[in-house]
């Protein structure tokens, strides 16, 4: 810039040729000139504008026409934003700033650009304020770089957190499924031991609890499409009475749909599984027309009852004993949906009804 | 084992929210001779442990819906009937464990019918002598 400086016609500014210039406004242009780092010197009264080759590049576009133009000029795009620090620095006070944000057009497009700098005050041999020099660093590129890999830190943050979740999600779901599995294994436990303990003999016993698996074990097929959470109970009901369904007409199935938690599914299949078992030896299903019509329904707040109605079987007899079938139909079933339940032995056909809620006293159970 | 008590005497509450386990567990102790009372959740239980004063041991499950699962319940019942033995039974092994109250017996789900009537016969002993 030394020999554009020279060049350049002064007397078009307030500062005159050069030829006229004091000592300390030639001393300090030159030690400009010679500086590496980008300076930039603004004098006279209205502060015009001397630079460096450092400088050139901050001024972009604008550096072909700012040599002896005002401040206000060259920087008419961010002047509201550095005239504080302008007066500040010809009011005798250093400016150091880091990293300072400024919007510039300097290339013909407004850009985000930061600012590492200082503003020196310069003085006569008086002493008195003539100007301030910019010593500038562009810190544009290391503040975009620290602000990359701030995001990059945070994306990265976001991902573990989502993974972690995940693996919590499943450690969850794992819980879940060991502790249904336990219970199913109780529940197994328990048929297998309350058919021991009513059965005559052994045989009997083991038959009677391998029926009562199955019947578990298709209600869980029933589960299993839904993560074992809940079932419907149409479904549950199908799946209880398909094998003794050997005709279109032996059941009479209908009733809204109604989702089962998983308990109450395991329950109510229990429950049609001894209501069958018990009409092939005894009622409707022990003969060739005998039927059994099944229907329940919703009412009130959480309302659920259920009937299983036999027709066209043998007349019936009360037994003289009851056994597992019984207590379980009549105490057991019920108390899961927090009910009551009968079983009526009128001759024309046996008939159960329960009655009670689906309210959420029985909560799935994936706390803890 | 010779035993040198009736388990008559000694009253057993299951508290059990799975009502088919329920039934089975206290036949189960009802078969060994035991005394048993019954309850589907801690609320229940805590009513029949103000109405009834011959209730020796707890023995409860761990899950249950309702305001107080079976370990709260068994930490309740220790600070207001100290003497009650406490049972608790969980298929969350490691949960229930370090979380038991004082003196209190775990058993994992399913658990053998016969470790817990030996279970009970050891507190019925201690209870008596």
């Amino acid at each position: 810039m030394g020999a554009e400086i020279r060049a350049f016609d002064w007397t078009t500014t307030p500062l005159g040729p050069i030829s006229t210039w004091p000592k300390w406004l030639r001393t300090t242009v030159a030690n400009l000139v010679e500086c590496g780092h980008p300076i930039a010197f603004w004098v006279g009264p209205e502060l015009t504008t001397i630079f460096n080759d450092g400088f050139g590049p901050i001024l972009g576009k604008r550096a072909a026409t700012a040599l002896g133009k005002p401040l206000a000029d060259v920087w008419f795009d961010v002047m509201d934003d550095i005239r504080p620090m302008v007066e500040q620095a010809m009011a005798g006070t250093p400016v150091w700033k880091e990293d300072l944000p400024l919007t510039m057009t300097r290339n013909g497009y407004p850009e985000e650009t930061w600012w590492t700098f200082s503003y020196s005050p310069v003085r006569d041999d008086e002493g008195r304020i003539m100007g301030f020099l910019d010593t500038v660093t562009e810190t544009t590129q290391s503040v975009l770089a620290r602000r990359q890999i701030v995001e990059t830190n945070e994306k990265l943050k976001r991902e573990v957190e989502l993974q972690q979740e995940a693996r919590r999600q499943q450690r969850v779901l794992q819980r879940e499924l060991s502790h249904r599995m336990k219970n199913t294994l109780s529940m197994v436990q328990a048929v297998v031991s309350q058919s021991l303990r009513n059965a005559p003999d052994p045989k009997v016993a083991a038959e009677l609890a391998y029926a009562r698996i199955t019947a578990l074990a298709r209600a869980q097929d029933v589960l299993t499409s839904t993560s074992w959470a809940a079932s419907d109970v149409e479904m549950i009901t199908r799946a209880s009475i398909e094998p003794y369904h050997d005709r279109d007409e032996r059941f009479e199935v209908a009733g809204p749909s109604v989702e089962l938690e998983a308990q109450r599914s395991l329950g109510l299949a229990l429950a049609i599984h001894e209501l069958a078992t018990n009409s092939v030896k005894y009622g409707a299903l022990s003969v060739e027309m005998g039927a059994v019509k099944i229907d329940w329904n919703i009412f009130g707040e959480n309302g659920f009852s259920f009937s299983w109605r036999e027709v066209g079987g043998p007349p019936v007899e009360a037994p003289s004993r009851r056994g597992f079938g019984s207590r379980l139909t009549e105490r057991v079933v019920p108390a899961y949906f927090e009910g009551t339940a009968a079983l009526d032995y009128a001759p024309a056909g046996l008939t159960y009804t329960l009655s009670g809620t689906l309210g959420a006293g029985r909560p799935s159970r994936a706390e803890d | 084992m010779s035993k040198t008590f009736d388990r008559r005497r000694i009253a057993i509450l299951v508290v059990e929210d799975e009502p088919l386990l329920l039934m089975d567990a206290m036949d189960m102790i009802e078969d060994a001779g035991f005394t048993v009372y019954g309850a589907g959740n801690a609320d229940e239980a805590l009513r029949l442990l103000e109405s009834r004063n011959d209730i020796r041991v707890l023995f409860t499950d761990v899950d249950m819906p309702g305001s107080m699962d079976g370990l709260k319940l068994a930490h309740a019942v220790k600070d207001r009937w100290p003497p009650v033995h406490i049972i608790v039974a969980s298929g969350h092994v490691n949960v229930a464990r370090k979380e038991l109250p004082e003196n209190g017996v775990f058993f994992a789900k399913p658990y053998p019918p016969s470790s817990i009537i030996c279970a009970l016969d050891g507190i019925a002993e201690r209870i008596v002598n």
